[in-house]
């Protein structure tokens, strides 16, 4: 089945349930409406994505005979209720998603002024025309059977005093498609930090996260949006991130891969204004037979703006990673700074990476880099490490470690580079192979639902 | 007579199908100090490569026993364990990983081969700290990366700290005093000095009279070609300070 049949079928479903999506909110009934209305083209232009490993193209992620929660029935309000994810003890504004029913009522705690969080199901009318097209953007199998979701505004001059945490949770008795939709509108002048975990507790079933990250950067503000799938082998992820970036914006995405199935990341971002600053990053360790592909399209509009990426993949065992970055230079941004970095190591024979860096510039006057590298851990450093006693499996974990370090030690969020430091180490020595397992300390049970 | 630490018999070995060590013979008792000297290129730090079990050699012939244990058949590790160590002449930087994980693991892994529980955070610390004193190692490189932007004294402080660390029974210094400066030739060398016994031995390959001044050697062998084709006893050493190799390489080319 290719992903428009398997569309096809989908919107079957929608049709047979109407009866109950009739009552959903008109907000959620538009994006179906235009999700239906788009979705021949957008999922052709996705089968002749050839940039990607096969397994990553929606034609392949979306096959499977996944079932819906079309009713939007929540059957886990128990696993919310002693679920808490604290990266740990992370002082934060929670709020944990399971499957695609969002909790926070009670984890969210009081709010500060000018920060407001919605679920999509309640978006307040004058904010859900003012986001409209922010709201509605995503992959269209998402979009028709989205149910709910997490929208975020933060008003202009608002500097959110602590990190907003997003946990999302699989837990199902059957194969489920989930769609996910987080929206961030930040207004001029505001700072907000996001991160998201996903986990799954019925690691052994399949599950599919359809999920779309909107992000609007209004001018000056300063967006961070840090994500760690900590899944299982069922679990498969098709994640786009989109974001815009007004004038004098910042931008801040890293994503961190430690456990999962197939999972596609897409990163676009379009950077309309002047002066804004991007900053990319992503790491991924990736073993058995573990597929990552992190696609980035960054396109510079606006003049004087400077961008940095830096993914990192190591792979083991059969995985296989992939990266794809684009850059875009417009012919009116200049003065754009943009330079963009992926290595990545295999560490066993069988391990594969593609990489394909771009860059296309219209305009001349602009400094872009960009480098790829796929190599092997240092024969001489692993000797050097074995002679002094340490085995070569450990030492192996070591390097790659090591390997990593800088792309975590970059990140400004303190108590997250120590966390994913210590992750990281974990993930390498094969300590956290599942949820039940994981080091992110989620569950304690201080923070009833 | 003592029983023997290190046995090498007719060893031949060699890289990428080429011959380097050609018949290398070679036995050492505990307690004794053997100073390999011999004109450059000629095998050793091969021979300290194929003793230490760097995957780049393959042995052709021959064989090695470590008190008994058939040494060849052991990965590098485990030859460590077994009590091997090697200074390397060229040590390897690596980026990323600090000495102070870099001894723990070390340390650590020994003492699981040897079925001991892992050291405390604290024992280890001091031990580090005791460690350090032998060669006068700078505190502040602990916390940086392996070799990585160490001078090329540092570096040789660095391998016998690591010695004075890991407490071999056969420690092999290949070219540990190149680079050091005439005070911390003294260091390093009173720091070897200090971690002999008469139960473990030491191989010291040198170009220079210098060191065996400092680290006295029972006996010298002179490797050429890959074969040790001249032994003798500290005198040899001096003898060649003056003469230089011609009339070796001239004694072995006739044969
Ligand atoms: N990795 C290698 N690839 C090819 N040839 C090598 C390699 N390593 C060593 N050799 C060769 O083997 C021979 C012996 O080298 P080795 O380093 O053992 O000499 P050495 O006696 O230690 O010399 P020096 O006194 O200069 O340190 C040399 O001819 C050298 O070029
Ligand atoms: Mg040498």
């Amino acid at each position: 089945m290719n992903a428009a049949e398997a569309f096809g079928q989908y919107l079957a479903l929608v049709q047979a349930n109407a009866g109950i999506l009739d009552r959903e909110p008109d907000l959620l009934a538009n994006i179906r409406e235009q999700a239906t209305e788009d979705a021949a083209d957008l999922i052709e232009t996705y089968k002749a994505d050839k940039d990607v490993p096969a397994e990553c193209r929606t034609t392949s992620l979306y096959a499977p005979d996944y079932g819906i929660n079309l009713s939007h029935i929540d059957m886990t309000a128990d696993i919310a209720a002693s679920f808490h994810c604290g990266v740990p003890n992370l002082n934060c504004y929670l709020a944990v998603v399971v499957n695609d029913v969002v909790h926070f009522t009670d984890t969210l705690g009081r709010l500060p002024e000018g920060l407001e969080i919605y679920s999509l199901r309640d978006v307040p009318a004058k904010y859900s025309e003012e986001s409209s097209d922010l709201i509605s953007r995503g992959f269209p199998v998402g979009s028709l059977l989205l149910t709910d979701g997490i929208y975020i505004r933060v008003a202009e001059g608002c500097r959110v005093d602590k990190p907003i945490q997003i946990v999302n949770i699989f837990k199902s008795d059957t194969p489920l498609l989930t769609p996910r939709r987080i929206i961030v509108d930040a207004k001029p002048e505001s700072a907000v930090r996001i991160l998201i975990c996903d986990h799954s507790q019925s690691p052994a079933m399949q599950h599919l996260s359809s999920e779309a990250v909107n992000v609007a950067v209004g001018r000056g503000a300063r967006v961070e949006i840090y994500d760690i799938e900590e899944s299982s082998q069922a679990t498969h992820r098709h994640r786009q991130l989109y974001a815009q970036q007004a004038g004098n914006s910042e931008l801040v995405v890293n994503s961190t891969y430690l456990h999962g199935g197939v999972t596609a990341n897409e990163y676009n971002v379009e950077v309309d204004g002047d002066g804004a600053f991007t900053d990319l990053s992503g790491l991924a360790v990736l073993s058995g037979k573990q597929i990552v592909s992190n696609k980035v399209v960054l396109r510079h509009k606006g003049r004087h703006c400077t961008s940095r990426q830096l993914f990192k993949t190591a792979v083991f065992d059969k995985a296989h990673g992939a990266f794809g970055g684009r850059v875009i230079v417009d012919q009116n941004a200049c003065d754009t700074d943009a330079a963009q970095t992926n290595r990545n190591i295999l560490v066993s024979p069988d391990a594969r990476m593609d990489a394909s860096p771009q860059l296309e510039i219209y305009c001349d006057e602009v400094k872009a880099s960009h480098g790829a590298t796929t190599g092997q851990l240092d024969e001489q450093a692993l000797f050097y490490m074995q002679s002094r006693g340490i085995p070569r499996d450990d030492a192996r974990r070591m390097l790659t470690q090591a390997f990593m370090a800088d792309v975590i030690d970059h990140i400004g969020y303190e108590v997250l580079r120590q966390r994913l430091h210590v992750l990281v180490e974990k993930r390498l020595n094969g300590d956290s192979a599942s949820c039940s397992a994981c080091a992110s300390a989620c569950r304690t049970n201080n923070n009833e639902i | 007579m003592a029983e023997e630490l290190l046995k090498v018999s007719n060893l031949h070995a060699g890289i990428d199908g080429k011959e380097i060590l050609r018949g290398v013979n070679l036995t050492i008792r505990p307690g004794e100090v053997h100073a390999i000297m011999g004109p450059n290129g000629s095998g050793k730090s091969t021979l300290s490569g194929v003793l230490a079990g760097d995957p780049r050699f393959t042995v052709t012939e021959g064989s090695a026993s470590f008190h008994g244990v058939d040494l060849l058949s052991l990965s590098p590790e485990d030859r460590s364990h077994e009590g091997l160590f090697l200074s390397f002449q060229y040590p390897v930087e690596i980026p990323g990983v600090t000495m102070v994980n870099f001894m723990r693991a070390a340390v650590n892994a020994k003492r699981k081969y040897l079925g001991e529980e892992p050291m405390s955070a604290a024992d280890f610390l001091k031990m580090m700290r005791q460690k350090r004193a032998v060669v006068e190692l700078d505190n502040k490189l602990a916390s940086r990366s392996v070799n990585e932007g160490f001078s090329g004294g540092e570096k040789k402080r660095n391998e016998i700290f690591q010695m004075a660390v890991l407490e071999p029974r056969l420690s092999i210094l290949d070219e540990t005093d190149s680079g050091l400066d005439i005070d911390a030739l003294r260091i390093v060398a009173g720091g070897v000095n200090k971690l002999r016994s008469d139960r473990n031995a030491t191989i010291v390959i040198t170009h220079y009279q210098r060191l065996l001044d400092y680290i006295k050697p029972d006996v010298v062998h002179i490797l050429y070609k890959g074969r040790i084709v001249h032994t003798g006893g500290p005198e040899l050493a001096l003898e060649l300070e003056e003469r230089g190799y011609d009339w070796i390489k001239q004694e072995a080319d006739k044969l």
